[in-house]
């Protein structure tokens, strides 16, 4: 049982006093058969290490200063996959053999980002190409491959087809942003693979074929300015048998038919990130989803078919016509809607039945008709866990009168975010009706935009805002407040 | 195994586990933090597997290969992980945030030459986050450095051919340009 900490040829010559110490301190309880089995043990041990010290001889037992060279290679490899920057492991490892087998058996990140090094930007495509190849052939199991050269206009479909062909079977994670001519086909190459995690950028993807082109352990991919028909990227998702996070920013999507439909089904999806896309129709069918982001998005419908799984719901600044997140929506546990018309009235019948909602952030919204109001009576009632408020919206009387009527308190609410967009006289009184209903709040944030001309009258409206709320602060000692103005 | 004569405090709560270093200092540790120490873990569950009967609770576990000073700064950056972990349970981003944080304050009060013991011994302990952490902390200090300067770090002498690291230098002849000054 010993021999685990003790195999190692580096160790101390003191371990064996602290076995002889072990075997003098259990002869006072020799009475015990177990303590004397132990003892017995211990002694043996003992033989067996004076024997390996005698072996390895006292010239390698190294007592004094540890230095770098007693690290094992494969530490060696950690270090030097940490440092990533392929021009930083190429000079790391020419500085002795063991470094350098390092990088060649025990390398497993290696990254050629444009923000690394300036000098790449020099460099003509094919000059790159060939410091690429060349760095990652004298590689063996490589896990971890970025390219990320911003200002490459093109590589060659050759040189990108070498590189994957040579790294794809131990390849779990791959970022790649430069174009190819002629386009390179990613799932024909690293199909069938370990790739776990993918992150593509100006490359197109045509033709899948899911029947036999298949990523069978990826889990997050992630395409930026991609472009894919309709068709394939559903087809794509059915190829991702394990995924759970998927993003899509600014995607180009052909379309066959008149009408822009995109249609994705996962049983596997957690958390979709959508960004940048322009589409009549959106629907996806997720199951296990539990996070959705949509971010400038121009929709006429999005619909989520799900099983009631989603947890985070974010939009900001999305214009969307028909907006269905499912009808059984009861695990809400945050909501933030940002630059978006809404309909309220509907808006809260979907969310209403999330009863453990804990945050709600309703941030710079528009309302569709003149008379909608956002009341925190309805909030308190129907989010009784809720702990986190943000509200910025036009203040209007019926606001102050209509959205602060009723008595229930939001008790569980710790931090309340509020808004203007433009100030009036009514904000003050609207602070101070809403921190009457959170009785328990210990945070309070404003945040207010101020116009770079500055009227008078706007002026003094700030002015008379600051002095209510240094008056009315007074009776909320308790709790902190903080300003953010732009 | 029973190893009373040794240890500090024999009747203390049965999850505090004894570490003997090559210097021979005694650390009580938790349990959950030894633990963490997957070399620790290993011998740990031998030992009761083989002493199911004995029903004892202090166990001493010599490391013939770690000394006092840097297992004493392991423990607190391991005690302090498990602390951020629990806290932030239900957070991953939180957590990641708050562990950053404490990384960079704790790396203010290392010396360069702590941080290869510190790996040595994260790495016989089988520690896997604090090698990573002292690994990725040893990377950033040699970013952007010469050949000389990383040897000078490490304490590293070149023992390539006569004529191989010339070879290594014209192959990767881009790389070596531009660094900082040693």
């Amino acid at each position: 049982m010993e021999h685990v900490l003790f195999s190692d040829a580096h160790a101390n010559s003191k371990r064996t006093n602290n076995t002889i110490n072990k075997a003098l301190s259990l002869l006072s309880y020799p009475q015990d058969p177990i303590k004397f089995g132990v003892l017995i043990g211990c002694f043996l041990c003992w033989v067996a290490f004076l024997f390996v010290d005698h072996c390895i001889g006292e010239e390698d037992i190294c007592c004094g200063l540890k230095v770098m060279e007693d690290l094992p290679v494969e530490v060696v490899g950690n270090i030097l996959s940490r440092l990533g920057a392929a021009r930083d492991v190429v000079i790391a490892s020419a500085t002795c053999c063991k470094w350098r087998e390092a990088y060649r058996k025990h390398l497993h990140t290696l990254s050629f980002n444009s923000t690394d090094w300036t000098v790449y930007r020099d460099l003509t495509p094919c000059r790159l190409e060939i410091l690429i190849t060349r760095t990652i052939f004298q590689t063996t199991g490589l896990q971890g491959l970025s390219i990320l050269m911003d200002d490459v206009d093109v590589f060659s479909a050759s040189a990108v087809i070498a590189w994957l062909m040579y790294t794809r079977e131990t390849l779990r994670r791959l970022i790649y942003n430069v174009r190819t001519t002629p386009n390179v086909n990613i799932l024909e190459i690293c199909g069938r693979q370990k790739l776990e995690s993918l992150l593509l950028a100006h490359n197109s993807i045509t033709g899948v074929e899911p029947n036999f082109q298949r990523f069978p352990c990826l889990k997050s991919l992630s395409l930026s300015c991609v472009s894919i028909s309709a068709l394939d990227l559903s087809l794509l998702l059915t190829a991702c048998p394990k995924i759970e996070t998927l993003e899509l920013v600014d995607p180009e999507i052909a379309m066959s038919d008149a009408q822009v439909t995109v249609e994705l089904t996962s049983p596997t999806l957690k958390s979709i990130y959508v960004e940048g896309i322009s589409l009549d129709k959106f629907i996806l069918e997720a199951d296990s989803i539990e996070c959705l982001h949509l971010k400038d998005c121009a929709l006429e419908i999005f619909e989520l078919i799900g099983k009631g799984t989603l947890k985070h719901f974010k939009i900001d600044d999305v214009s969307v016509l028909h907006l269905d997140i499912g009808e059984i929506v009861e695990n809400l546990e945050i909501v933030d809607i940002s630059n978006f018309t809404i309909i309220w009235p509907k808006f809260y019948q979907m969310i209403s039945r999330s009863s453990k909602l804990q945050r709600l952030r309703l941030w710079d919204m528009v309302f569709d008709e003149e008379d909608e109001i956002v009341d925190l009576e309805t909030i308190a009632v129907c989010f009784p866990q809720l702990s986190h408020l943000s509200l910025s919206y036009d203040l209007r009387d019926g606001v102050l009168h209509y959205g602060l009527q009723g008595s229930s308190h939001l008790v569980n609410v710790t931090v309340l975010e509020i808004g203007w967009i433009v100030i009036n006289d009514l904000f003050s009184h609207w602070v101070e009706g809403l921190l009457e209903r959170c009785p328990n709040l210990k945070k309070l944030v404003i945040h207010g935009i101020i116009s770079e001309a500055k009227s008078h009258d706007e002026c003094q409206i700030l002015a008379r805002f600051t002095s209510s709320i240094v008056q009315l602060m007074r009776k909320y000692l308790h709790v902190e407040v903080q300003f953010e103005y732009q | 195994m029973s190893n009373q004569s040794e240890s500090p405090n024999p009747t203390s709560s049965s999850n505090k586990i004894t570490l003997k270093t090559s210097d021979n200092e005694v650390f009580e540790v938790e349990e959950a933090v030894a633990m963490k120490f997957c070399t620790v873990k290993q011998y740990f569950d031998d030992e009761n597997n083989n002493n199911v009967t004995s029903g004892t609770s202090t166990t001493l576990i010599p490391l013939p290969n770690v000394e006092s000073h840097p297992l004493a700064i392991l423990i607190t950056y391991c005690k302090k992980h498990l602390e951020i972990k629990a806290n932030n349970a239900d957070n991953k981003k939180e957590m990641e945030i708050d562990m950053e944080h404490y990384e960079r304050e704790f790396l203010k009060n290392v010396m360069p030459q702590e941080l290869t013991e510190l790996i040595l011994a994260a790495n016989y302990l089988n520690f896997k986050e604090a090698l990573d952490f002292f690994c990725r902390a040893v990377a950033s200090a040699i970013q952007n450095k010469s050949v000389e300067y990383v040897r000078k770090f490490f304490g590293l002498e070149s023992d390539f051919k006569p004529g191989e690291e010339e070879k290594l230098r014209e192959e990767f002849a881009w790389s070596f340009e531009g660094v900082d000054e040693d």
